[in-house]
């Protein structure tokens, strides 16, 4: 049995060029249709109309308002959380640290190097003082128990040529605290003030 | 040119690594592709968060709204502007009652550019409202802690 079967397996020669070429058109195919896609994620919004003075029953807490002034540019001039005070150019830097303005420092890179570290340090500090203010802010509200602050309300007040990604940094500090690799979550319902 | 032949069958190339190399490749490009549409523009450059929720799946198809840089809006590909928007959510929505849905129930996805203007996203929100959607969900590159 072992002998015959050996003999047949030594003559019979398949032929694998039509099954190579086969797993190279999939391959062609899946290489070809591969997305890299970038990871997103959500902020949860929920702004019904008119709803404003019902939403209010089942809310115990007045809404948290969060005051955003924007330069002339887009830049963040000032940032303020309820009736405390207003975080001013002070410590947010002078520059109108943009996005925009890093983006025009980058072309400009190659005859002012240092333009473009300014351009960034001063998005960065604006960045940090406006996560810095509302946490500080938001704890401050609920006694240091994030657990409280879960229930509460945010409301955004933007100037309206202030540049969006300072909203999102704004959003991103007050719904959660980056602790190593844990967040601990703060404010869960947020909404827009009217357009101003 | 018969001494050639005699070569060609002669040499005989072990094709099972290479066959083996393939089969993994095709595996792993299988495995990694995705069907999902997912409305992904490069025009796009989202504002990255580091405590964005995954993004979920409803049953109703989300409305996906691109706010480009420039103050455009993104609708089904097209640049449309933000003037115009109202027009295409009063389509979007007859089209909803149409299929007996509710435009509340349907949510409102805004994918909007970092450096647009803030004022923008909230017309965008606006005019949604206007037209009776009620859930917003702002959508930013998720950048893990």
């Amino acid at each position: 049995m072992g002998k015959r079967r050996s003999r047949l397996a030594s003559k019979i020669d398949i032929n694998m060029t039509p099954m190579i070429d086969v797993v190279f058109q999939l391959l062609t195919f899946f290489m070809l249709t591969l997305k890299t896609v970038i990871v997103e994620g959500d902020f949860n919004i929920k702004m019904p109309l008119g709803a404003s003075a019902g939403a209010a029953e089942d809310i115990p807490l007045p809404p948290l308002t969060v005051r955003m002034e924007a330069t002339p540019e887009g830049g963040l001039a000032g940032v303020r959380l309820g009736e405390r005070g207003m975080v001013g150019p002070e410590l947010l830097g002078e520059l109108a640290a943009t996005e925009a303005a890093i983006e025009s420092a980058l072309a400009a890179a190659r005859t002012d190097p240092a333009g473009l570290a300014r351009a960034r340090q001063a998005r960065q500090t604006a960045i940090d003082t406006l996560v810095a203010t509302i946490q500080a802010g938001i704890l401050d509200t609920f006694g240091d128990d994030p657990a409280k602050a879960e229930d509460a309300e945010l409301e955004l007040d933007c100037d309206p040529g202030l540049e969006y990604d300072y909203v999102v940094s704004a959003i991103t500090a007050a719904s959660g605290i980056v602790r190593g690799d844990d967040v601990i979550p703060l404010i869960q319902k947020i909404k827009f003030a009217p357009p101003r | 040119m018969p001494r050639k032949r005699r070569t060609a069958a002669a040499t005989d190339i072990d094709m099972t690594p290479m066959i083996d190399v393939t089969f993994q490749l095709i595996t792993f490009f299988m495995f990694t592709l995705n069907f999902t549409e997912a409305e992904q523009d490069q025009r796009i450059q989202l504002p990255t968060s580091q405590v964005a929720k995954p993004v979920e799946n409803s049953d109703i198809e989300p409305l996906t709204l691109q706010l480009m840089e420039d103050g455009q809006v993104i609708y089904n590909g097209e640049p449309v502007p933000l003037e115009a928007l109202g027009d295409y959510l009063e389509n979007e929505k007859s089209v909803m009652i149409a299929a007996s849905k509710s435009p509340s129930d349907a949510t409102v996805v805004v994918r909007a550019d970092g450096r647009a203007r803030t004022g923008d996203v909230q017309l965008i929100i606006r005019d949604c409202q206007a037209k009776g959607f009620e859930k917003f969900v702002l959508r930013a590159e998720y950048k893990g802690p």
